[in-house]
């Protein structure tokens, strides 16, 4: 049923509806959001992220030929876009490290991206994975990805993706575990 | 914690954008989507228009056989008495077939056969296309007809849009300096580039006319500004009026084909009307860019 939805969403989009568009806005906005923040941990930058994969998806419409589903094609478009970013911060002197934990005792109150505590806490423990990692695991949890589809996505094996999805989670669920121990004591 | 209970948490992570970023966002993206739309008028006027563009290519091919010799496949016919047919349009109207090249299938869409465009043109600078194509989802074989209609009014510069299924209407404006109507451009601005490699395709028997062909192709250089690698064109010998034109790709395969030429009839200013028919709903116009979008805020 979504993928029909989603079939007659790029269809009406590709011919320039502003209700189609404005239906994936809806629909994949915080989904996305979520992803970006899983990857970059910095409420700005995935701001302007979100912001880029839907302006940058908005002005494809004329050529739009998307041949898979409209999630992956928008997981991707975020995925690439959060790559580049990181490549041009890494290159970008005196620029904010997003590989750096940041993290925030307590919540704004004019917070931008609302989440809650537990959220919070594992984007602060995803960043400190290797980005290949994060990515695998992003995907594959946030985005239901099949690994094969990240292994495409990142250009490598099947099983350097397994690899990365395995020793990410044991590193993540060391910083977290090392949290809560910090926590209780 | 387990491994299983890792994964939960992580899929559990939710993150959700605030009302003001929300209402940040949207506004520029459904500003964005605004302006391609009005490139996206400008495109299809300029597909729509390749009947328009034909007279140039006449024209060019015929300076070129001027060149040669002064007419085309030995018939008598002179690129100068094309040139004064083409100045004496008032109306044109035509079909324009376009195959779907080279993707046939957008996403799980299937798109069935030909768009066929109905093309009118009433001097000076109004312009409409009724544009049918037909798609059909693979899963179900169930046909789905889409159906569009620009009107443009190149005199105030508006074009619009009208959804005869959805029965919306918007009006668009665009900008006075693109483009000029070709016709026009043929006259005030000669061709510079004269295609010298034109070739004769001889005479043969259109809807019951005499019609002379020419096939003009892309040169390496960029010379040869025309969509398409190869443009046969076909005129009347006795009219000099366009009676068929076909872009094609290098390996010949028609990509868009102008056939059902009629000049010079009677066509009623109600077509061209930028007022929508009535029992549509108009939907908004493209707005104009506040100065306090996103980008500029940075």
């Amino acid at each position: 049923m979504i993928e029909i939805e989603d079939e007659l969403l790029k269809r009406k989009f590709k011919s320039g509806s502003k209700d189609a568009l404005h239906c994936i806005y809806e629909k994949y906005r915080d989904y996305l959001l979520t992803l970006v923040m899983a990857l970059v941990n910095n409420d700005n930058l995935a701001e302007d992220i979100l912001h880029d994969v839907f302006v940058t998806f908005t002005q494809s419409s004329g050529k739009f030929r998307l041949c898979g589903s409209l999630k992956g094609y928008l997981s991707a478009c975020a995925v690439n876009r959060c790559r580049d970013e990181l490549r041009a911060r890494k290159h970008r002197p005196l620029s904010l490290d997003v590989d750096a934990p940041i993290q925030a005792d307590f919540d704004p109150p004019d917070r931008r991206i609302i989440s809650d505590e537990q959220s919070r806490q594992i984007a602060d423990a995803m960043v400190q994975l290797p980005y290949e990692q994060r990515e695998v695991i992003a995907l594959h949890l946030n985005a239901a990805m099949k690994l094969r589809h990240i292994a495409r996505l990142q250009n490598v094996s099947v099983s350097t993706v397994k690899g990365r999805y395995r020793y990410g989670l044991q590193k993540l669920r060391s910083v977290l575990n090392g949290r809560l121990e910090n926590g209780t004591r | 914690m387990g491994p299983d209970k890792i994964e939960n948490v992580v899929k559990k992570m939710s993150f959700k954008a605030g009302p003001e970023m929300n209402q940040q966002i949207w506004a520029d993206v459904s500003s964005k989507q605004e302006r391609a739309q009005e490139r996206r008028i400008t495109m299809n006027t300029r597909i729509a228009r390749f009947a328009a563009v034909a007279a140039i290519i006449t024209i060019a091919v015929l300076i070129g056989i001027y060149l040669f010799g002064g007419s085309i496949g030995r018939t008598g016919v002179a690129w100068a008495d094309v040139v004064r047919e083409m100045q004496q349009i008032r109306t044109a109207t035509w079909t324009e077939i376009g195959e779907p090249s080279p993707p046939k299938i957008e996403g799980t869409i299937r798109i069935a056969g030909s768009h066929i465009r109905q093309c009118a043109y009433k001097a000076p600078g109004h312009e409409r296309q009724d544009t049918t194509q037909v798609l059909i989802d693979p899963r179900t074989e169930q046909p789905t007809e889409f159906k569009l209609i620009h009107i443009i009014d190149r005199n105030v510069c508006k074009a619009l849009i009208l959804n005869p299924q959805e029965k919306t209407a918007s009006v668009h404006s665009f900008d006075p300096g693109f483009p000029q109507n070709p016709l026009y451009d043929v006259f005030l601005n000669p061709p510079e580039n004269i295609p010298s490699d034109a070739q004769s395709l001889g005479t043969k028997q259109i809807d019951n006319r005499q019609a002379i062909g020419f096939r003009l192709q892309k040169k390496d250089d960029g010379t040869y500004p025309w969509s398409g690698d190869i443009t046969d064109i076909w005129v009347d010998a006795k009219t000099r009026l366009l009676v068929m034109l076909e872009i094609k790709a290098a390996d010949g395969s028609c990509l868009f084909r102008l056939t059902d030429f009629v000049f010079n009839e009677d066509l009623d200013d109600s077509l061209f009307s930028l007022e929508p028919p009535p029992g549509y709903t108009q939907t908004a116009p493209p707005q104009i860019r506040s100065a306090t979008t996103r980008e500029e805020g940075k």
